[in-house]
């Protein structure tokens, strides 16, 4: 690694400071995960860690109205570990759980996972369909943007020169729509994405009112599918709907490279979990 | 095992744990082209840093190329000359005070090259025109072989049934986890000394003279504990670059490489293309198998003709088959160097052998595993290439084998769902104590110190790899002493000190080694006996050693123990070491294989293993889930029977790998997937059921009847499994790993038909 | 940069002036000469370098030095009191778990991270909770009924209390 500085702040107030005065090459660090690696790769510039593990504000996980406040500094061991999360919006423990090892999830935050943006980040594509939105704060006040409007591509987000994203906001579910994950990999335990989908889908008497389909880790940026989603609106969801609106969303798919599985295959592949999680997502609206 | 306690407990110190007082640090600058000329390489930047001791170049190592043991093909250079001839070769080599400033002066090197054309794929390495990796050499072929047994022709022309087929093998890493290390000293005299992770010390010793340009007089290796090597751990490169750097910084220097760097830099498995032809009669006799290898050496030759032999000839010994043709071409090609790793070429072989024997089988409308009995190799035959099977316990592995998956019940019961079952079997049989290496030097010795305390102390130069053959060896010098195994110590190997050896490789260690220290340890137990019975009055016939006691015979309370013997023998002799030295050669020297026909008995004995799989195969996702392994193996005789499950499990784990997932994915020469992220190794739940059966056929030749057991564990695996998703789904596949997008194009090209 | 940390490891105080980029592992190693933490991968990937911190496992290769200022680490060394093996090495050595031996020290600690929460793991929770460590010797078979040993031998009293997962 190169040299740096280093510096833990002790409060939201302090870091956005420290990260407006170091300027372009200060970096928050949370749990390490991503950019130690990136730094050993010797890939990022950075001349600053602000090390934000110290600030209580991004952290918690808390209930507000309809939606679930989950602070930056959540690990996915958290977010597993959480009856809360387990209630409201399962579908993030489980793309959670699907996340390298214990070890790497006793460290690896959801801020991270978000401000990363890597294309297979697991937990980008669920957080999408359900609606989500990041809270960002600097020296110049707050900001809440989508999640989806947040990611720009890979490793590229819509963040502003200072600004530390302090939480994220997740819309619960209500009683009669639910959310899916499926992504698929080269090997069964801790393999990084191939391909994933999450699936969003609600309900009003065996008819699907309003779908929201985003793929993962297929592409730069994750994908919403609208033309699948608009089909399934309407429909009583069949495991040929389903199938249906699988192959509709992989038209038009520019697969970015992975060397090691074809695009056919990851596009096939695509489908097959679109289909996974536009069925488990229904399953889960009629339980 | 004798140093578990150590290994738990973080205290064993492997190669990369060894610090010297005043250390630097290494780094090497690799090349990032695959090929290309080197027009000039500017060092002061990198000079310039500060913690930065010394920066070297082509210009400063010998300008005489090397190559490793018992090779004639000198292609190597510790540093690029004039070219590169791969993305990951070495350029040049820096030494600082710290690793990080190390790192930050290799990427202030600067330099100039000139691109040339590449070429990846050996086939097209052949092709005329084809860009040369060295052009010294003339040809892109750096090995060419060739040999008949019997009339191959005349037996097509007669057979019943034949088949044909082209298989392709993947660039499988050994992925031990212990990275390669080095630390390298000179001193005052002008001697270096090498701690090293090292399988082979007195080979290390004999290279890296040659690639320093010294004698081996002046090198003295030190073995350090090695964290896994599987035939990766043999010569390698940055051990004498450590030296070359050390002796331009004056100083010691240790370098470790990067996971990354082991991903693009280190010997991985050679893949290979395989054309291959078996022809059968109607009533399931084997008559007749030609086999065209092409293989791809990488940029270097290292071993590869002796791992595209084993490609080429080693399966053949299972089976009574008269008739056999053999072409292997060895191409170098603009990748990384391939070298040895457990198997040698032989998974290769049994990849295109033990799939086209099932074809063939179905050809002839016989069932696999009546095939592979009706032509088993025997016990006392001498095969086709002149081995000769002193024990063989292939029928009753195969019958082990096939029932414990319940293969009558099971064959051809796939189901007709989403997914759908088989099994599949095959074989294997290995050396034990190969030879053929160096023409001069085989067998093994070893010496046994035994002190005033009743300790035991065992020299050899076979190493451990983790494997445990230390624990082997403590074993089989207490029997025959009549110490207890907590009483007796392994040295490492130390070149100024130890008996010359081979090292470990070839299954080696058990049978050459186990011989020779059996021998030492009988050696010392005479001594033992002859002191014992002039201080009890008795014949030295009539001495019986327990548990560190001698007694004579039928008369318990007439002892001394060992230790008071030793100290006997000591003080008779002015503080001299009561010392049982052995050695052990091969009977049959003489036979040792013909340079051109291949022809002559390679090893001292050889192990079995069969292999029988069920596999699941989702016709959807093309997934293959292993639901059940069995292994069966012939290793003559447990010696240590929790170690022996241990290497089965370990190499089945390895060989699933190479089956299922593991492959460094190669494109324009560079390793795409160079780390365990993207490398994909099983993990702790990948692992399927296994039953574990040893067969023990008592070889006349190994210590106790022992045989080698690492290696052969993992050579049938994934062919095993190739032949199970075959009865599975009905289609062949033809190219390692079966990926799950394999097997859907497979599926997709069979619905077609 | 250089700062100044204070870290108790293996419950044994430590001050020292490092630079930022230094990791836990190479402090471990290089800095305090506790070597038996073991560099693998240096990315996360294979679980050799994997340690306590306040209880919860973790990859020393993906923490930094000055990030556990003021914080506890054990280490293998930290495990056995004296001659006196932790049940967990003890389980090793009796069930064969052992081959090379480099991948032990993560395994044996992510073995006994486990055992502190979950005293009666089944054989998957144990295969879940070392899938971060790669051991490319033994096929973890001995290595899961070492551990499922460990935790059938365990009392009660001898269980500390442990954690997992949170960011510090
Ligand atoms: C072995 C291994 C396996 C992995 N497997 C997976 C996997 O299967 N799926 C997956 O999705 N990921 C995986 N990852 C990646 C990684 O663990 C996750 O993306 C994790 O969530 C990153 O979080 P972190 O806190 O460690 O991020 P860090 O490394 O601390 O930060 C990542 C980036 O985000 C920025 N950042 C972090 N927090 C904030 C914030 N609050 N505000 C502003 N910027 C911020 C940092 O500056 C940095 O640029 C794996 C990593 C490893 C090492």
């Amino acid at each position: 690694m190169r040299d740096f500085e280093y510096c833990r702040p002790q409060s939201l107030k302090e870091a956005v400071t420290v990260l407006a005065e170091k300027g372009k090459g200060a970096y928050p660090l949370a749990g390490g995960t991503d950019i130690l690696i990136e730094l050993k790769r010797r890939r990022l510039p950075a001349s600053c860690l602000v090390d934000i593990k110290a600030i209580p504000e991004l952290r918690g996980i808390e209930r507000e109205g309809d939606a679930l406040r989950i602070g930056a500094l959540t690990t996915h061991s958290e977010l597993l570990g959480s009856s809360l999360i387990q209630e409201t919006v399962p579908v993030i423990a489980h793309a959670a759980r699907q996340m390298a090892f214990p070890e790497i999830r006793n460290r690896g935050t959801i801020g991270g996972n978000i401000c990363n943006a890597y294309p297979a980040a697991d937990l980008v594509p669920p957080l999408i369909a359900l609606g989500s939105s990041v809270l960002l704060a600097s020296a110049s006040g707050q900001r809440e943007v989508g999640v989806a409007e947040f990611v720009l591509g890979s490793r590229q987000i819509a963040i502003l020169p200072g600004e530390v994203l302090v939480a994220v906001k997740v819309p619960v579910p209500v009683s009669n729509a639910a959310c899916a994950y499926a992504r698929a990999s080269t090997r069964k335990t801790g393999g990084i994405a191939a391909t994933s989908a999450a699936a969003y889908l609600s309900a009003d008497g065996g008819v699907c009112r309003q779908a929201r389909i985003v793929l993962g880790a297929i592409e730069a940026k994750p994908r919403f599918v609208a033309e699948a989603a608009g089909y399934l609106e309407g429909t009583s969801i069949s495991e040929d709907v389903a199938k249906a609106a699988a192959k509709m969303s992989v038209s038009g798919l520019s697969p970015i490279v992975d060397p090691r599985l074809s695009v056919q295959y990851r596009s096939y592949m695509t489908e097959l979990m679109v289909r996974q999680a536009v069925l488990e997502a229904w399953a889960e609206v009629n339980r | 095992m004798i140093d578990a306690r150590e290994k738990v407990t973080g205290k064993l110190e492997y190669g990369t744990d060894v610090v010297l007082p005043g250390m630097l640090h290494g780094k090497v600058l690799r090349s990032p082209l695959p090929h290309a000329r080197i027009l000039n390489i500017d060092v002061s930047k990198a000079l310039r840093l500060l913690g930065v001791r010394t920066v070297v170049t082509g210009a400063d190592a010998p300008a005489m190329p090397y190559t490793v043991a018992g090779q004639v093909l000198y292609d190597e250079h510790l540093l690029a000359r004039e070219k590169v001839r791969y993305i990951g070769d070495e350029v040049a080599a820096v030494a600082a005070t710290d690793p990080d400033v190390a790192e930050e002066a290799v990427s202030l090197i600067e330099v100039e090259y000139e691109p040339l054309p590449a070429v990846f794929d050996p086939e097209e390495a052949m092709q005329e025109g084809a860009p040369l990796v060295h052009e010294a050499h003339g040809s892109n072929i750096a090995n060419y072989m060739n040999f008949s047994r019997g009339d191959v022709e005349a037996a097509f022309a007669r057979a019943d049934a034949i088949y044909e087929g082209r298989y392709v093998t993947n660039l499988q890493h050994h992925g031990y986890i212990e990275p390669h290390s080095a630390v390298a000293e000179w001193d005052s005299s002008g001697r270096l000394t090498l701690y090293i992770p090292m399988q082979a010390p007195t080979l290390a010793r004999m290279t890296y003279a040659s690639a320093l340009g010294i004698s081996p007089e002046r090198i003295r290796v030190v073995q350090c504990h090695i964290g896994g090597a599987f035939g990766g751990k043999l010569e390698y490169k940055l051990h004498p670059l450590c030296a070359l750097v050390a002796l331009k910084a004056g100083r010691p220097v240790k370098m470790v490489n990067t996971r990354r760097e082991e991903f693009t830099a280190s010997l991985p498995r050679m893949p290979m293309v395989m054309y291959i032809k078996v022809a059968g009669l109607a009533d399931g006799t084997i008559i007749g198998k030609s086999l065209r290898v092409v293989a791809d050496n990488g940029a270097y030759n290292n071993y590869g003709p002796g791992i595209m032999l084993s490609a080429l000839l080693r399966h053949d010994n299972l089976y009574r088959i008269p008739n056999l043709h053999a072409e292997g071409i060895l191409l170098y090609t603009n990748k990384v160097a391939t070298g040895p790793f457990r198997g040698f070429g032989n998974p290769q072989g049994i990849f295109a052998f033990e799939s086209a024997l099932d074809m063939l089988a179905e050809k002839l409308g016989v069932d696999p595993v009546g095939l592979r009995l009706k032509n088993a190799s025997q016990k006392d035959d001498l095969t086709s290439h002149g081995w000769k099977l002193s024990s063989c316990g292939l029928s009753e592995c195969i019958r082990s084998a096939a029932g414990a998956v319940n293969w009558t019940g099971k064959r051809g019961a796939h189901g007709t769902g989403r997914k759908r079952r088989g099994v599949g079997i095959a074989c294997c049989l290995h050396v034990s104590g190969n030879r053929s290496f160096l023409p001069f030097f085989d067998g093994s010795s070893a010496y046994i110190r035994i002190n005033q305390e009743g300790k035991a102390k065992i020299f050899t130069s076979e190493t451990d790899l983790g494997q445990g053959s230390r624990t082997t060896f403590a074993q089989i010098a207490a029997e025959e002493i009549g110490l207890n195994v907590e009483d007796i110590a392994v040295a490492l190997v130390d070149t100024d000190i130890s008996p010359h050896g081979m090292g470990t490789w070839g299954d080696r260690a058990t049978t050459l080694g186990g011989n020779a220290i059996r021998a030492a340890a009988i050696d010392a137990r005479r001594q033992l006996n002859e002191i014992a019975a002039a201080d009890l009055e008795a014949n030295p016939k009539d001495i019986v050693a327990e548990n560190g006691r001698l007694y004579v015979a039928g008369a318990p309370d007439r002892s001394i123990t060992i230790a008071e013997a030793a100290k006997i023998f000591s003080y008779k002799q002015a503080g001299a070491i009561l010392t049982g030295q052995g050695s052990y050669v091969p009977d049959d020297i003489v036979s040792v294989i013909d340079p051109k026909t291949k022809y002559g008995n390679i090893s001292v004995a050889y192990p079995y293993a069969v292999q029988a799989v069920e596999v699941e195969v989702d016709t959807q996702t093309g997934e293959i889930e292993i639901l059940n392994l069995a292994a069966a193996h012939d290793l003559g005789r447990v010696i240590n029977p929790s170690a022996a499950r241990g290497q089965v499990e370990g190499a089945v784990a390895q060989g699933i790998g190479y089956g299922l997932t593991e492959e460094m994915k190669v494109e324009n020469g560079k390793v795409r997937n160079a780390s365990f992220k993207r490398y994909d190794v099983l993990r702790a739940p990948d692992m399927p059921k296994m039953t574990i059966e040893f067969v023990e056929s008592n070889d006349p030749n190994g210590p106790f009847g022992a045989k080698g057991l690492a290696e052969p564990a993992l050579n049938p695996t994934a062919t095993a499994i190739a032949n199970a998703v075959h009865d599975a789904i009905g289609v062949r596949l033809h190219e390692l790993p079966l990926t799950p997008e394999r097997v859907l194009v497979a599926l997709r090209k069979k619905t077609e038909v | 940069m250089r700062y100044e940390i204070t870290v108790k490891v293996n419950g044994e105080d430590y001050e020292a002036y490092i630079p930022a980029r230094r990791t836990l592992l190479d402090f471990l190693r290089d800095d305090l000469g506790l070597r038996g933490t073991k560099k693998g991968c240096d990315e996360g990937d294979c679980g050799s370098c994997v340690v306590l911190l306040d209880g919860t496992p973790v990859n020393s290769c993906m923490v930094l030095a000055v990030e556990v200022n003021g914080r506890e680490v054990t280490t293998i060394e930290g495990l056995a009191k004296g001659d006196e093996l932790h049940l967990v090495q003890r389980a090793f050595v009796e069930q064969g778990a052992i081959q090379c031996g480099y991948c032990t020290p993560g395994m044996v600690l992510a073995g006994k991270a486990l055992l502190d929460v979950n005293p009666h793991p089944t054989t998957t929770e144990i295969k879940e909770a070392i899938s971060g460590h790669l051991c490319r010797c033994t096929g973890y078979g001995a290595i899961v009924e070492a551990i499922q040993a460990a935790a059938e031998s365990m009392d009660g009293g001898q269980r500390a209390s442990g954690k997992t997962g949170r960011s510090d």
